[in-house]
């Protein structure tokens, strides 16, 4: 039967089982100082939001300059300091207070040579593009802060979360492992993912390959474009179904016109 | 959380981490990968503990998340990226006899090769199907799916195994090795 087989392949599978490689019980006090820390953050922020409601009616009720949002603001949520310096309130006290992006999470460590500039140019490039080409939606990183670096393969890429949504992402990677077109890198070959959807040949020469999947009410659209100069951009919409919105918020199209977009390059 | 909550947590966590980094591997593939998942798995239910230490079912709890971990963690395109080649995800160390213990690695790379045909959720149905040995209901709990879509995933989940794992004669090896 191939029952017994499977659970005898599963029971062989893990028997020479290494040790655990953590603790669980500093598992369990790191998820206790993460809590602690996270309620004193809420604390701080709700303590900056009353002081800016505060600041915001003295400067109407003086007349003073209203001040200007800085560069930090937008879709991404981060408030520039107030001109001069000492007043930093920020005029939309719903918005969380400037705080220094997340460092990569430890455990998808990371780097290859000329990753650091890749990323801080595509730290830039990514939300324009995202901006431009989504005009439905706004993004703000997920919680894993800053772009990933993945040395296989030689990969950045960042998780954007629609604004006011707990699950709808837009997932772009840039990878440039080899010099030539370089379809063999197709994520899709590992398994799992079924047939593409489309593929097509752009007139320069590179692919474009899109690829759906429907699990459980959780969408899932990927675009791959493979560049005849190696670069592979995987742009990649998944979106579960919220109250207020259902279905994919973005479009194959927008999609794939993020994906071919020139600037997404190291 | 509270002291004793605390407590009750951490003996949890101990109990409980070796089993479920078991299932971990046998979804991912990878020893290292199975601990990260199991530690965000930990630290997620931290969070809600206070409401599950009053359900009966911790662990069915713990499973359901730990799954949901390994999806979400699929769905990176930095683990896209990875190239799915087959290959054997962990070389085997150490062993009392070196025949076995190739042996044991070729069984553990044809195994992994199979898995990595099927879609994720149906390799999930078979890790809780026939290693963690669920019920089709507690399978449909563990995954929040149907029982129907439990046992149409796993019709379909072993018939692809079949074709990887069909020319093995019934008593398998692995049995033989343990």
């Amino acid at each position: 039967m191939i029952e017994e087989r499977m659970a005898d392949r599963f029971r062989a599978a893990v028997a020479d089982e290494p040790p655990l490689g953590f603790d669980p019980d500093e598992v369990v006090s790191r998820a206790g100082r993460e809590r602690r820390r996270r309620r004193a953050v809420a604390g701080s922020a709700l303590a900056t939001g009353g002081l800016a409601v505060t600041t915001a009616v003295l400067v109407a009720s003086t007349g003073s300059d209203v001040q200007t949002i800085g560069p930090g603001a937008g879709p991404t949520g981060w408030l520039a300091p107030a001109p001069g310096g000492a007043s930093s309130a920020p005029l939309r006290p719903s918005l969380p207070p400037r705080t220094k992006p997340k460092a990569p999470s430890a455990d998808v460590p990371g780097s290859f040579p000329g990753s650091d500039a890749a990323v801080a140019k595509l730290r830039q490039v990514i939300p324009q593009v995202l901006a431009e080409k989504v005009t439905n939606l706004a993004f703000t990183h997920p919680d894993g802060g800053d772009l990933m670096v993945h040395q296989t393969g030689r990969l950045i890429g960042g998780a954007y979360l629609a604004t006011g949504t707990s699950h709808q992402y837009i997932q772009v990677s840039i990878s440039h492992d080899r010099d030539t077109l370089d379809l063999s890198a197709d994520p899709a070959a590992g398994g799992g993912w079924g047939p593409p959807l489309r593929q097509s040949t752009l007139p320069d020469g590179s692919q474009l390959r899109v690829y759906g999947q429907n699990e459980s009410g959780m969408q899932n659209l990927s675009v791959l474009h493979f560049r005849p100069d190696g670069v592979i951009v995987h742009v990649d919409a998944t979106m579960k179904p919220e109250p207020g919105r259902s279905g994919l918020q973005v479009s194959e199209e927008v999609l794939t016109a993020i994906a071919t977009d020139p600037r997404l390059t190291f | 959380m509270r002291k004793a909550d605390e407590e009750r947590f951490r003996e949890f966590a101990r109990a409980h981490a070796q089993p479920l980094r078991r299932s971990a591997y046998l979804l991912c593939g990878d020893w290292h990968l199975a601990d990260d998942l199991v530690q965000n798995t930990l630290i997620k239910l931290h969070g809600a503990w206070h409401r599950i230490a009053r359900t009966d079912r911790p662990v069915s709890y713990a499973r359901r998340t730990l799954l949901r971990c390994w999806l979400d963690e699929r769905r990176r395109p930095w683990r896209r990226a990875e190239r799915g080649d087959g290959a054997v995800p962990e070389e085997v160390e150490g062993g009392p006899d070196p025949v076995v213990a190739v042996a044991a690695g070729d069984l553990r790379a044809e195994l992994f090769a199979g898995l990595a045909r099927i879609a994720p959720r149906q390799r999930a149905v078979l890790v809780l199907r026939f290693f963690e040995s669920l019920s089709v209901a507690e399978a449909a709990d563990a995954l929040g799916c149907s029982e129907g879509t439990v046992k149409s995933q796993t019709a379909r989940a072993l018939a692809a195994m079949k074709t990887v794992l069909g020319h093995e004669a019934p008593a398998s090896a692995g049995r033989e090795l343990e």
